[in-house]
């Protein structure tokens, strides 16, 4: 398993094509969500010059896992999108906590992986046991999400230090949440 | 009170104090089940308080037969937006949390409602 990590300057332009192809493949063709793309490509506004990409490759250099990363000091999902999800609370705009999305670790190569078990797979724990440390070595204290209610008890299972922020919300049918995940410091797992 | 991990602070007397009601539930898939086996059922449930600050309270269930009765039971630590403190305001920790909080829900009158819930 390979991780790259690095910001659309720097990551080579095919691995970011893979990257927004590899996105529409897992959001749009096979979870359904209903996203702006081009040419089956998945990008959205909050794909600017300072998101950060982590980017799993198995052996053969197929693409197995995705994550985006963003400093809340910038626009982002939660935020402009879901702001309901924290209920009383403000999103947070802190440098030392970024906005975690489009997580997915879906092998398509081997029909392994479910959409619905992102984050329950080796692949994902993996994947985002890497985030964790890159955002570590960053400086970031913690990650917030907004993710179907069922991810906070796969996150917990596989260990991480993850809470809801607020009671979930019934979006479009779909249970959500804004999901603390917890890098460093003493709540951290 | 919330920090800047999100957690809202309250004492457990606080906690113990807050009117909770039922938000919504579920059956989990049942991924073990083939035909002519036993099945599972569980589920997870989630509740919330009634007062401000809003409270969130979820945890998973099964059904279980002990001693020959069926009955709903816990599965697990519960999951939460909230951090207990005590007398000093000092957090309870982790574990220690949601373990306290683990004996919050299973003192909720929770497992009567589950059939009515899900049916």
């Amino acid at each position: 398993m390979e991780y790259i990590a690095g910001t659309a300057a720097c990551l080579k332009p095919d691995l970011m094509t893979g990257m927004a192809r590899y996105r529409h493949r897992v959001f749009v063709e096979s979870l359904g969500w209903e996203l702006n793309t081009q040419d089956g490509l998945e990008l959205d506004q909050f794909d600017g010059p300072d998101t950060v990409y982590m980017v799993a490759r198995d052996d053969e250099g197929q693409l197995n896992g995705i994550a985006r990363l963003l400093p809340t000091t910038h626009p982002y999902l939660l935020q402009e999108v879901f702001p309901q999800l924290m209920g009383q609370q403000l999103p947070p705009r802190q440098a030392d906590v970024w906005e975690l999305s489009r997580f997915a670790a879906m092998d398509f190569n081997e029909r392994q992986g479910n959409p619905l078990s992102q984050f329950s797979s080796p692949v994902a724990v993996g994947l985002l046991r890497t985030v964790l440390a890159y955002a570590a070595q960053h400086g970031v204290q913690r990650l917030i999400t907004v993710s179907p209610l069922g991810i906070e008890r796969l996150l917990r299972r596989a260990g991480f230090a993850a809470h809801r922020a607020a009671p979930p919300v019934v979006l479009d049918g779909r249970p959500l949440f804004a999901c603390w995940i917890e890098v460093q410091g003493r709540l951290a797992a | 009170m919330t920090q800047d991990d999100g957690f809202l602070r309250l004492s457990l007397d606080q906690m113990l104090s807050m009117r909770l009601q039922h938000l919504m539930s579920g059956l989990d898939d049942d991924i073990t089940a083939r035909c002519g086996t036993a099945t599972a059922i569980s589920g997870y449930m989630e509740w919330i308080g009634i007062a401000e600050p809003q409270i969130s309270l979820g945890w998973d269930w099964r059904l279980e037969t002990i001693n020959g009765v069926l009955r709903y039971v816990r599965v697990g630590l519960p999951r939460s937006n909230v951090m207990l403190v005590d007398d000093r305001l000092l957090d309870y920790g982790w574990h220690r949390n949601f373990q306290t909080l683990a004996t919050v829900v299973d003192a909720l009158q929770w497992r009567e409602q589950v059939p009515l819930l899900i049916s």
